[in-house]
């Protein structure tokens, strides 16, 4: 029975079809009009009967005309929008569509939170109307699928001269962040969750100090509640570790205040092909009310980006080394401020902060190749990457040891805007198996 | 049954499904017993269709996306094409040539065209009126190529296009070549005239608007006319080098669908990717590397013509040819890849990058008003446009050879006059466009020639040694006898690919094959003329409507140059005529 139906598509397909057509007739002496017509000359029935397709092709083509039906329901919004220019006041980005009705605006797009929200999505309400376009009051809400919340408002970009400013207040819950365990040697079963809601008012502010160097520095007030994950899945931090870990539940309040300089020479700051960025920093943080905590934080990074023989291609490289010093007599840090490495910012192999420590050492290199481009004007582009990571998070980075280093490798794709990345895909492996990234941001 | 003698079961059944389209069910040769008129019947009177409306980057998400799809889901097109037999075009006559049309108007094609002819292209001999001012009717604000529309002392109307600040001649020298060239190839196109304006010859008319985006308008003022000429590139004496391009006739109703035919016009009957003047458009538009020749780029107007209301068809916008992208020269991968390109993106991502596109590093001259056009690296197969179009999918060899056939035609002596219209101011420039066309055309000579067997011009003569002076030197190795007539016919032909020097003076097998298959016989012969009459008078007498009985099928191959191979072979169907003439019937190439 089946191989009839073989034959028969075979014969359906293959045979010569239309065109049976011979030479044409010339059409019939012209008669001259005055007015447009309204209907056919019998004629055409004749030319349109000449050149129809065979029944048979036509029932071959069934197949095909229901294939195209879902492709015409996906492609007709985009018709619409182009063609017909509905003059509708939404511009879509990638992963983000902002709305502006007069001075007010809408800017959703999509954007997670923490280490294991899911993809979420932010609202942000933006006003530039009354104040100048150089104040803008934005107030904004995003939830993730797996009940990440966050609420803020806050003035953005606030230009005073040559420095920049902003202010913000901020609420976010946090009800399943991730914790292994702490030190390189924590095992990828030992994970727990843990709850986060946190309060933040934060002032921030850079001046420029020469063309490529800016000072930069920051004082914020917070207020974290540690509580029971939420996630069924696995245990909470107090089931799995001993109590006796800092930062596993209660409240804490925070002063921070730091500052550090920043040196960018980069050709593009979300995806650079050349240049170099280097940043020194030092935070001090002080408990507040009974929170016993004052420590001290220093980072330094550096990143390089270096242009390849060949049509587009570039090598960039990353190393950021974080210190905690924790000062004389006061308790430990609390887990939740440690240094967190692991996921698509850092070692990509492994889960979002997948390794906590006092101090952290990250490393990158990244070959950056072209795919495609539209045209080099536009910046429109899709580039891939290979890559290598390593890093630890270690108690103290003076006495690192070469086997607490961490390693990953993998392979993404980068899209590109004229003003940097858009959106990115990478896969990495590592000893604890390979994981999938999608974000918004680059790792550097 | 076990599972691979099922499996070959399925292969076999398969084949013979294959076995029997192809052979079993095709109808018999489409035969010209009379002579094929010249025109197609695509002008019958018809009611206005509706505007087509195209959006430019919709135009290039729609074909690189959406039109592959469709046609991936095309079975018969893919099944046809897995089987080496690709679908042949709808709108092609039993002699392998297209009528005159709405579409195509057979020039070069019918004969070769003058000088004057080619440098008159389709333009009026009078121009747009240089003696008067030129009133300003609207301007384009948006968009990159900046420019406005005139109305000159004689009412017509023009759209002017001056070249680029940084570019000068680049887009309008490009144009004025192209137009030439694609209307001798029998291409509708618009009237393109090359003109110097002064700017004080500008009035800006009282109704002058600029239209902005989402169809608002707005008055057009000095101040927008001023900021145009700014970004235009000045002559010696302060005029500015424009084209001007005349409106066309008609009610422009939008762009042509490359993919199935246009709704509301019931000329329009043949799908556009089957007519072989848009299948074979690819291999101009690889002449002329015409990258952009996407549907934007092209026109239908509603037209009353001698009383008749129809669509006309145009290709547009040619400034965009020759290396010139308009408003700069080309990308260095136009020509080469698609916009987007997965075959391409698929070597670098496989790769890592490490495959280096060809077309990276290409050497391109630095000459005034030549764009990136080269010859030394193009590929007439590998030519690629802007984005897959339907049309240069279903292209096929004979398809090809048509147009490179055409392009052949156009000597050394033709491109110095269309390059002539440009008026490059640099005698260099001139003479790389002229050097570059002809060896681009070569290549597209060279290699289309060499796919099919490129014997053309078939017709029946009443003496060889009158045809040409070439005798019968072959020798009969088999074959029908009988009494020869007073006056001896031959069949002759031109080998193209001798006569442009490609190949050296070669052999021509030809098999005679009469009704119900029987073999009439077959000579190997140096000549391109092939005497006819021993198989003719094989015929006999049959019955004045016995047309099978009629006929006599002659299968010529030709040698290949230092190879004991033979060409694919073409097939010329000879029908003798009740009055005792013979034509040529069919022309059937096989690729």
């Amino acid at each position: 029975m089946r191989i009839p139906v073989a034959i028969l598509i075979g014969a359906l397909a293959l045979a010569p079809s239309a065109g049976e057509a011979q030479t044409a007739a010339p059409p019939t002496a012209a008669v001259a009009k005055d007015s447009i017509p309204q209907r056919v000359e019998p004629g055409l029935a004749d030319r349109a009967r000449r050149y129809a397709r065979p029944t048979h092709e036509k029932i071959a083509l069934l197949p095909a005309h229901l294939l195209r039906l879902p492709f015409k329901i996906v492609n007709y919004p985009l018709e619409h929008y182009l063609i017909h220019k509905e003059p509708g006041p939404v511009t879509v980005y990638a992963g983000r569509f902002v709305t502006k009705i007069g001075t007010h605006g809408v800017d959703v797009r999509l954007q997670g939170q923490g280490s294991g929200s899911g993809v979420g999505a932010l609202v942000a309400y933006q006003f530039p109307g009354r104040w100048t376009a150089s104040v803008p009051l934005r107030i904004s809400g995003a939830t993730t699928v797996r009940g990440y919340d966050q609420i803020a408002i806050g003035l953005d970009s606030l230009h005073i001269g040559t420095a920049l400013g902003a202010v913000r207040l901020q609420y976010s819950e946090r009800p399943q962040e991730d914790f292994f365990g702490l030190g390189p040697r924590s095992a990828k079963t030992d994970r727990t969750t843990y709850q986060q809601d946190e309060w933040l008012a934060q002032a921030q502010g850079s001046v420029r100090l020469a063309s490529r160097l800016r000072l930069a520095a920051d004082i914020g007030l917070t207020r974290h509640d540690i509580g029971r994950g939420r996630d069924a899945d696995f245990p909470t931090v107090l089931q799995r570790f001993p109590a006796s870990f800092a930062g596993v539940q209660g409240r804490f309040e925070f002063l921070d205040w730091g500052a550090g300089l920043v040196y960018d020479s980069r050709d593009v700051a979300t995806y650079a092909r050349h240049g170099e960025w280097l940043a020194a920093r030092v935070q001090l943080t002080d408990g507040l009310g009974g929170t016993q905590n004052a420590y001290t934080k220093y980072s330094v990074e550096a990143q390089q980006f270096v242009a390849l023989p060949g049509f587009r291609r570039s090598l960039a490289g990353r190393v950021r080394a974080v210190v905690t010093d924790n000062r004389g007599g006061s308790a430990d840090v609390p887990l939740f401020r440690l240094e967190r490495i692991g996921g698509s910012r850092s070692l990509r192999g492994y889960q979002g902060y997948r390794f906590t420590e006092h101090d952290a050492l990250i490393g990158t290199l990244e070959y950056r190749f072209p795919i495609w481009s539209i045209e080099p004007a536009s910046g429109v582009a899709l580039d891939g990457v290979a890559f290598f990571d390593f890093g630890t998070a270690v108690p103290d980075l003076l006495d690192l040891q070469q086997r607490d280093l961490r390693s990953a490798a993998g392979i993404g794709i980068r899209v590109l805007s004229k003003r940097g990345l858009v959106f990115k895909i990478d896969n990495a492996w590592s000893p604890e198996g390979y994981r999938f990234h999608f974000g918004l941001r680059g790792t550097l | 049954m076990t599972g691979h003698a099922t499996h070959r079961a399925w292969v076999r059944a398969a084949c013979l499904g294959l076995a029997l389209a192809l052979g079993g069910c095709g109808p018999h040769p489409r035969l010209a017993l009379d002579p094929v008129p010249l025109q197609d019947d695509d002008r019958y009177d018809i009611p206005e269709p509706p505007a087509l409306v195209r959006d430019d980057y919709y135009d290039l998400v729609d074909y690189t996306f959406f039109k592959q799809i469709e046609q991936a889901a095309d079975l018969p097109r893919n099944l046809r094409r897995l089987a080496g037999k690709p679908k042949q075009a709808d709108n092609v006559t039993p002699l392998d040539e297209i009528q005159d049309s709405s579409w195509f108007t057979n020039r070069m094609g019918r004969r070769k065209l003058t000088p004057p002819e080619i440098a008159q292209g389709g333009n009026r001999p009078e121009g747009p009126d240089m003696a008067h001012h030129w009133t300003i009717v609207s301007g384009k604000a948006t968009g990159v190529t900046p420019g406005f529309t005139i109305q000159d002392a004689s009412g017509a109307r023009y759209v002017i296009k001056p070249d680029p600040m940084d570019f000068p001649e680049l887009a309008t020298g490009a144009d004025m070549i192209a137009t030439r060239l694609f209307w001798a190839a029998g291409y509708n196109v618009t009237e393109d005239y090359l003109v110097r304006v002064h700017p004080e010859q500008l009035d800006i008319g009282p109704k002058a608007s600029v239209k902005l985006q989402l169809g608002k308008k707005r008055p057009f003022t000095a101040a927008d006319l001023d900021r145009i000429l700014q970004h235009c590139p000045r002559e010696p004496d302060g005029s500015i080098r424009v084209l001007a391009s005349r409106f066309l006739a008609g009610k422009i109703v939008g762009s042509i669908p490359f993919l199935g035919v246009r709704k509301g016009d019931p000329n329009d009957v043949i799908r556009h990717e089957h007519r072989r003047e848009l299948r074979g458009y690819k291999v101009f538009c690889a002449w002329l590397n015409h990258n952009d020749s996407r549907e934007i780029n092209s026109l239908d107007s509603y037209v009353n013509e001698d009383g008749r209301h129809f669509v006309k068809h145009y290709v547009q916008d040619l400034n965009a040819t020759l290396g010139s992208a308009s408003i700069y020269p080309n990308l260095r991968s136009e020509g080469y890849e698609y916009i987007v390109d997965f075959g391409e993106m698929g070597k670098s991502l496989a790769t890592l990058g490490l495959y280096e596109r060809p077309w990276t590093k290409l050497e391109f001259p630095v000459l005034r008003g030549v764009g990136k056009f080269e010859a030394a690296h193009f590929e007439p197969f590998s030519w690629k446009p802007n984005y897959p179009c339907p049309p240069f999918e279903n292209m096929t060899s004979r398809d090809a050879f048509w147009a490179a056939k055409i392009i052949m035609r156009f000597d050394d002596a033709l491109l110095e006059t269309a390059v002539s219209t440009a008026e490059y101011s640099d005698p260099a420039a001139r003479a790389y466009m002229v050097k570059t066309l002809g060896a681009r055309r070569d290549r597209i000579g060279r290699f289309w020639f060499g796919r099919v067997n490129p014997l053309d011009d078939f017709e029946i003569v009443e003496a060889p040694s009158a045809a040409g002076g070439a005798g019968l030197l072959g020798k009969v190795l088999s074959g029908a006898t009988g009494a020869r007539s007073a006056a001896p016919r031959s069949l002759r032909f031109t080998d193209l690919a001798l006569i442009h020097g490609f190949v050296p003076p070669r052999r021509y097998e030809v098999l005679a094959i009469g009704p119900h298959g029987k073999r009439l016989g077959m000579i190997v012969t140096d000549s391109n003329a092939v005497a006819i009459d021993a198989w003719i008078q094989a015929l006999g007498t049959p019955a004045a409507d016995d047309v099978n009985g009629r006929l006599v099928r002659l299968s010529i191959r030709s040698s290949l140059p230092d190879l004991p191979t033979w060409t694919p072979k073409v097939d010329v169907t000879l029908y003798l005529q009740p009055s005792g003439a013979v034509r040529v019937a069919a022309i059937e190439r096989d690729e």
